[in-house]
């Protein structure tokens, strides 16, 4: 960076005056906002978990029932997959729910192996040839 | 490539933390990246309330898309992307870019040649009004916030030549424009 672009970088950061007060204000509001999305997205899940698991426990005694009840062995054989796949939908959602956790705690724990790297190379010297 | 800032790292760890939902992760989020956003949109707009106007619009949009944000290394350019976006959103709504613009290159005169640094700082600033809102942006985005030109060029949705190249014309101008001033 040459002489002249160091004094437009001078020159860009004086403008105008930040209000800290403003701000704060709106940083509030932020959050805020942020926890009401929150809210919003726990809502819909648990709405979402609650529907599921009434259909697929439903659908799965009903089926379970009819595998008991029923002398027709198609019928036996049809009911007794739709209930394995029934219940490794189940498993899916689990395993699903179980990388996306996985994943943030990975990328979480290399960002702070990174942070900690990168703090270190700051703090030592330069190593002299 | 160049080694990432503790600070640069961080934020990717609080983006991290937003995205699942962290609330306190968000609060810092939002009082680290504040003041970058609201001077690059005072630079944009030329005005402190819109600036705040827009500030805002652009963290309700984050708190929107963020879950949907991939990759986190890409917070800074997303953000001032959105942030982009809705500066020209203003910029269209009041119609003020030409209208601003001709008024300065019509009207607005430097007077005197700078002697110390805070004159010079001046002198620059009411250079930098004469130019257009994007010749701003332009020269917010690479000096004030650090942006390398890949990164303005996803900023902008522009190629890397362009920004190259507007980059040095808006340099020159700058120059023209207190070079004019100083023979007048």
């Amino acid at each position: 960076m040459n002489e002249f672009e160091k004094t437009i970088q001078v020159t860009l950061s004086q403008t105008g005056k930040f209000d800290t007060g403003k701000a704060e204000t709106l940083r509030k509001e932020m959050v805020q906002m942020f926890e009401g999305k929150l809210k919003k997205v726990k809502l819909w899940t648990w709405a979402f978990l609650l529907i599921d698991g009434i259909i697929i426990a439903g659908g799965i005694s009903g089926l379970l029932v009819n595998l008991l009840i029923t002398k027709n062995t198609n019928a036996m054989i049809i009911s007794a997959v739709v209930v394995l796949i029934a219940h490794e939908g189940t498993v899916l959602i689990k395993l699903w729910y179980w990388v996306l956790n996985t994943k943030y705690g990975v990328l979480k724990e290399l960002k702070q192996l990174q942070l900690q790297i990168a703090e270190l190379t700051g703090k030592t010297p330069p190593a002299e040839n | 490539m160049m080694p990432k800032s503790p600070d640069q790292i961080y934020d990717e760890l609080l983006v991290l933390n937003c995205q699942q939902g962290n609330r306190d992760a968000f609060s810092e989020l939002v009082e680290r990246w504040q003041k970058r956003l609201w001077h690059y949109a005072l630079q944009v707009t030329r005005s402190e309330s819109a600036a705040w106007d827009i500030v805002q619009e652009t963290w309700v949009a984050i708190i929107k898309e963020l879950s949907k944000l991939k990759d986190v290394t890409l917070f800074p350019p997303w953000t001032f992307r959105i942030l982009n976006n809705k500066c020209a959103d203003w910029l269209r709504q009041q119609q003020i870019q030409s209208r601003v613009d001709n008024q300065h290159r019509n009207h607005t005169h430097i007077d005197a040649r700078p002697t110390s640094n805070d004159e010079q700082s001046e002198f620059l600033q009411a250079a930098i009004a004469r130019l257009s809102a994007n010749q701003r942006a332009l020269l917010t985005l690479r000096y004030q916030q650090g942006f390398d030109i890949s990164e303005i060029a996803e900023i902008l949705g522009i190629p890397e030549g362009t920004v190259k190249s507007r980059l040095h014309r808006t340099v020159t101008e700058l120059r023209q424009l207190i070079g004019v001033t100083h023979n007048e």
